[in-house]
């Protein structure tokens, strides 16, 4: 039978080649889009996938690493890493801190020897370590030149100087348990000063020759009392007190035809349905029955106004405080840096009882903030209303081995972006909150600060028995704003936000002006 | 049309083979020279001996080809034994107690640490076993290549080849399970992966049922816009055969065997009557069907949890990864959160890793376009490097390049066995053809998508890459009856000479009996 019988016998059923051949580029097409797929993880997500917070690879020979340094705004090399043994092409590095560390714990976070990381040894551990994707330029000019590429260097917006005041007035407080204080530039949104207590030396976990050592100690430091592992300048909450009545004196103020001198009620007494509300002392502003200017309230903080402010809906009310807390930055993670955010900040509202709301109002009970959000709050008040993003890295820079084997700077490849989060409110509030921050110092709670120039509300809230925190949040110089800052201390109930706090900021304040 | 596809029908294609052949070789073998100058800075002692005994196999290979089947088509063979010699290099190099330094390595180990066992990273790779396998795969293409003459011979035995198939299908029930899936024979320390051969069967089942049965698989009793529906008693085969793979999927835990013979029997019956129909039957009734075991899976947990934790840590990986526990959409990762971990574990919730998959997506993310080069990479860091994962092992040391042309040569292997299913002659064998075809491709397809996160993962083999007897022994099976069948239709019809002079008489008819 030839072929062509073959095929004339074939004639009455089909010979199945059409089909064959479909179903052949099926089973092509799916291997096509496995490659497609393959393409797309190894030539797009590779770099992501690379530094990829689980994948362990980079970690391998980490150590061997010359890894990058955290220097700051003024030119102090926080955290820095030197060879085991120089000149030994394969010698290990040992992660190093200056001698103040435990001050700057909030900004460089640790390094331990058993590749733990916090701060921005965490945020910026890719680029620390020269293995950030937009190193890959400095690599491939390195692989040409024969230059070997090193880790980049982090150059952070902190003021050492004012970062280690901050740090030793906080832990010089005879009964301090906790607290924290945060100064940002104002214009830029610029973290100048983020302190922490209590703190540790982060030199104590790091030793790369022990990292037995390093964990137990950081096991001791994960048992330790008020969580020392636990920055308190960004992340963790503490009741603001009566430094949250600014964001109800601000969400009264921007409401159509009020002003700093508007009369607002101010009491002797807010029922509840268990104890009274009263003011911490009553005069002639507090206490008052026809009311008195709001300004005055401000200065003199009386709790029972705010409480009203919060609860009643014809001069304020709960509804509008919280969309003020909101347009501050309240209920949302504040991104600071990669891996790097403070918890959101909460004001009670909607479904709860008057009694939450009116202790709420005036900064006690549920409503809870982070230090940075109290500065973001006193910066943007001296910002004329605009709120800026905060952030810690001014700029990045990779670095390359010269040919004396030492380090070398090479481009800059990060630079911190300015960016406006919004305006929690108008230019002309911010202006007369400027003005009612100035009298609670001459006036009002804090005449202690008089002649400091600086400006702020206090806060004192009492925690429990014997259990009290101190809070100034405000702005410098008085004169002409140019910070906004946050100081928070927790101690025993003998504290006062004007007496405790008060003095930190203007320290603080003062350490920066010499510049 | 067939002429067309074979243009060089006729003529043996002996010499561009053996050329292929030796260039195949020489790949293999200068990876295994690689790995060793990389990893122990000198030849490596074993390569000599790798090399000849692969030169020896694909040699012996060759010339039975060359005797038995010389038509057959030239590049199969050369393919298998870049990919099988490829598979080797990689097992090799993860292989750590092929370390010149690994003697030294543990000695030292065992005396800083008196009592513990010394496990080298990639332990279970095993390049020696792996090389006996080969060897045993080539012996056995061999009798295949020789015994098999005539491949129709099997269509007489389908429905027994049919039940063996199901008997190998089913046998893992009543053993343990490997990794959670029960697709294992496991006698001893030595384990079969029967579903490998069981693709064997199940083709030559399926050829041979649907040659009688394409007629009637064709009526169509209704329309339903473009869509002409089958008889209802037509669809019985397809209905069982459902019901098989959806308990291959339910009891043995394993969606990819499910997918690959599904697969293979919908794309057969459209071969065989060119009806779409039955392909959206099928795929909707797999589809359907999966997703119906997937919410009963989630919502009464029991056996089929294996399923559910693919496609869990397919959806979203990172919480799962180094053990995580899910209950009620909420989990708990064992790493973050140890006590909500072992909470979650006490209160019956579903135990998960995504370890594997995600360490094969960093390997593939290390090797980017280029690769680290052979030996200079990490892959032995998971587990399974040499196994489930081997296709992200040379993501990650000859990278999206060296990828690239691993698919290709599997593109090539498709289609060459699609060419031999056009040019054959005969239903059965256009059939059987395509389905090994076929096969190869969903098997590329399930697995390689798997660990690059396309698909689910499946516990399938790569083909002939993978550390493991049964699949290297299967698919050189099939490789052998590819071979045969294109060797049937490219060998010349014999010629009746014309010449009047010469007085020799051919009997036609008889010739062709």
């Amino acid at each position: 039978m030839s072929a062509d019988e073959q095929r004339g016998s074939e004639a009455g059923s089909r010979n199945m080649n059409k089909e064959l051949k479909r179903v052949g580029l099926v089973g092509l097409a799916m291997i096509g889009l496995v490659a497609v797929n393959t393409n797309w993880i190894q030539a797009s997500q590779a770099d992501d996938l690379r530094i990829h917070k689980l994948n362990n690879r980079p970690l391998q020979g980490v150590s061997l690493r010359f890894r990058g340094e955290i220097i700051s705004a003024d030119g102090v090399k926080l955290a820095f890493s030197e060879p085991l043994s120089p000149g030994d092409p394969k010698t290990k590095y040992q992660r190093r801190y200056t001698k103040n560390g435990e001050a700057f714990l909030p900004v460089t976070g640790f390094f331990s020897g058993t590749m733990q990381k916090s701060g921005l040894e965490l945020s910026y551990n890719s680029l620390l370590d020269g293995l950030d994707p937009r190193q890959t330029t400095d690599s491939w000019i390195g692989m040409l030149t024969g230059a070997k590429p090193l880790g980049g260097s982090v150059y952070t917006t902190i003021d050492s100087k004012a970062q280690i005041r901050a740090f030793q007035a906080l832990s010089n407080q005879p009964t301090a348990r906790r607290g924290a204080a945060v100064v940002i530039d104002m214009k830029t949104g610029a973290i100048k000063v983020a302190a922490s207590f209590p703190a540790f030396n982060p030199n104590e976990v790091a030793d790369i020759k022990n990292p037995g050592d390093d964990q137990k100690r950081l096991n001791e430091l994960n048992k330790a009392p008020n969580a020392p592992l636990v920055d308190k300048a960004y992340s963790e909450l503490f009741p603001p007190g009566s430094s949250f009545k600014t964001i109800v004196a601000a969400a009264f103020l921007s409401k159509e035809g009020n002003t700093k001198d508007s009369i607002v009620p101010a009491p002797f007494t807010v029922s509840t349905s268990g104890p009274d509300i009263g003011n911490s002392h009553n005069d002639n502003i507090c206490g008052v029955p026809n009311g008195s200017p709001l300004i005055g309230t401000f200065a003199q903080s009386c709790n029972t106004t705010y409480a009203l402010l919060g609860v009643d809906n014809s001069i304020a009310g709960n509804n509008a405080v919280k969309t003020q807390a909101e347009k501050f930055g309240f209920y949302k993670r504040i991104p600071i840096e990669p891996d790097l955010s403070a918890p959101a900040s909460e004001y009670p509202h909607g479904d709860v009882d008057r009694d939450e709301i009116l202790r709420g109002s005036f900064g006690q009970g549920e409503t809870k903030a982070t230090v940075l959000q109290m500065a973001m709050v006193g910066a943007a008040i001296a910002n004329g209303g605009e709120m800026m993003k905060p952030y810690l890295v001014e700029k990045a820079v990779g670095r390359v081995e010269d040919d004396n084997g030492k380090p070398k700077e090479t481009g800059k490849i990060h630079e911190a972006e300015q960016e406006a989060l919004g305006k929690p409110i108008s230019k002309s509030v911010a202006e007369q909150f400027q003005d009612m921050m100035r009298e609670v110092v001459t006036t009002g709670t804090a005449t202690v600060l008089n002649g400091r120039n600086i400006a702020g509300k206090t806060g004192t809230t009492e925690l429990t028995a014997g259990r009290g925190g101190a809070w100034f949040v405000g702005f410098a110089p008085a004169d002409k704003p140019k910070y906004g800052f946050a100081v928070f201390v927790e101690g025993s109930d003998k504290l006062f936000g004007a007496s405790t706090a008060g003095p930190i900021a203007a320290d603080i304040i003062d350490a920066l002006g010499k510049q | 049309m067939s002429e067309a596809a074979t243009p060089t029908a006729g003529r043996t294609r002996l010499g561009a083979s053996l050329g292929l052949l030796i260039f195949a070789i020489i790949v293999a073998v200068s990876a295994f020279a690689q790995v060793g100058l990389v990893r122990d800075g000198s030849l490596p002692t074993g390569m000599f001996g790798y090399g000849l005994a692969i030169t020896v196999l694909a040699g012996v290979a060759f010339f039975v080809m060359r005797r038995f089947t010389p038509y057959a088509d030239p590049v199969l063979l050369p393919l298998a034994m870049l990919l099988n010699g490829l598979g080797l290099a990689m097992i090799y190099r993860i292989d750590q107690t092929t370390l010149l330094t690994f003697a030294e390595d543990k000695a030292r180990f065992e005396a800083t640490n008196p009592g513990k066992k010394f496990v080298p990273f990639g332990a279970g790779a095993n390049v020696f076993g792996q090389l006996l396998w080969t060897v045993l795969s080539i012996a056995l293409f061999i009798t295949a290549l020789i015994v098999l003459k005539e491949i129709k011979v099997l269509q007489r035995y389908h429905y027994s080849l049919g039940l063996a198939g199901l008997v190998l299908l089913i046998a893992p029930i009543f053993f343990p399970g490997i990794n959670g899936s029960k697709i294992w024979i496991t006698i001893g320390s030595f384990s079969v992966q029967p579903s490998e051969f069981c693709k064997f069967a199940f083709i030559a089942f399926f050829a041979a049922y649907l040659v009688k049965k394409r007629s009637a698989l064709s009526l169509v009793s209704r329309k339903i816009g473009p869509l002409e529906l089958p008889r209802s008693r037509d669809l019985m085969p397809i209905l069982a055969f459902w019901v098989i793979a959806l308990m291959i999927m339910a009891v043995e835990n394993d969606f990819g065997t499910a997918l690959l013979f599904f697969g293979l029997f919908v794309s057969m019956v459209y071969i065989a009557t060119g009806k779409v129909s039955w392909v959206v039957i099928g795929l909707g009734m797999f589809l359907g069907g999966a997703f119906l075991l997937y919410l009963t899976a989630s919502t009464i947990g029991g056996p089929m949890e294996h399923i559910n934790q693919r496609v869990e840590i397919w959806l979203n990986p990172e919480p799962f990864f180094g053990n995580g526990c899910s209950k009620g959409g909420e989990i708990f990762n064992a790493v973050n959160d140890p006590d909500g971990y072992k909470q979650c574990l006490a209160d019956g919730g579903k135990f998960s890793n995504s370890e594997q998959l995600m360490k094969g997506l960093f390997a593939l993310a290390q090797g980017g376009v280029l690769g680290t080069g052979l030996g200079q990479g990490q892959p032995y860091l998971n587990d399974l490097a040499f196994s489930d994962e081997i296709f992200t092992s040379f993501g990650e040391e000859i990278g999206l390049t060296g990828l690239m042309a691993i698919l290709l040569v599997y593109v090539l292997l498709v289609e060459r066995g699609f060419k031999i299913a056009i040019a054959t002659k005969d239903e059965f064998s256009k059939l059987f053809a395509g389905g090994i075809s076929f096969v190869f491709a969903l098997q590329v397809f399930a697995i390689c998508g798997g660990v690059t996160k396309l698909v689910p993962f499946t516990g399938l083999t790569t083909p002939f890459l993978t550390q493991g007897g049964s699949s290297l022994l299967a698919n050189w099976i099939l490789i052998a009856i590819l071979l045969r069948l294109s060797h049937e239709a490219r060998k010349p019809a014999p010629v009746a000479i014309q010449d009047e002079g010469m007085t020799q008489i051919v009997n036609l008819r008889g010739a062709n009996q």
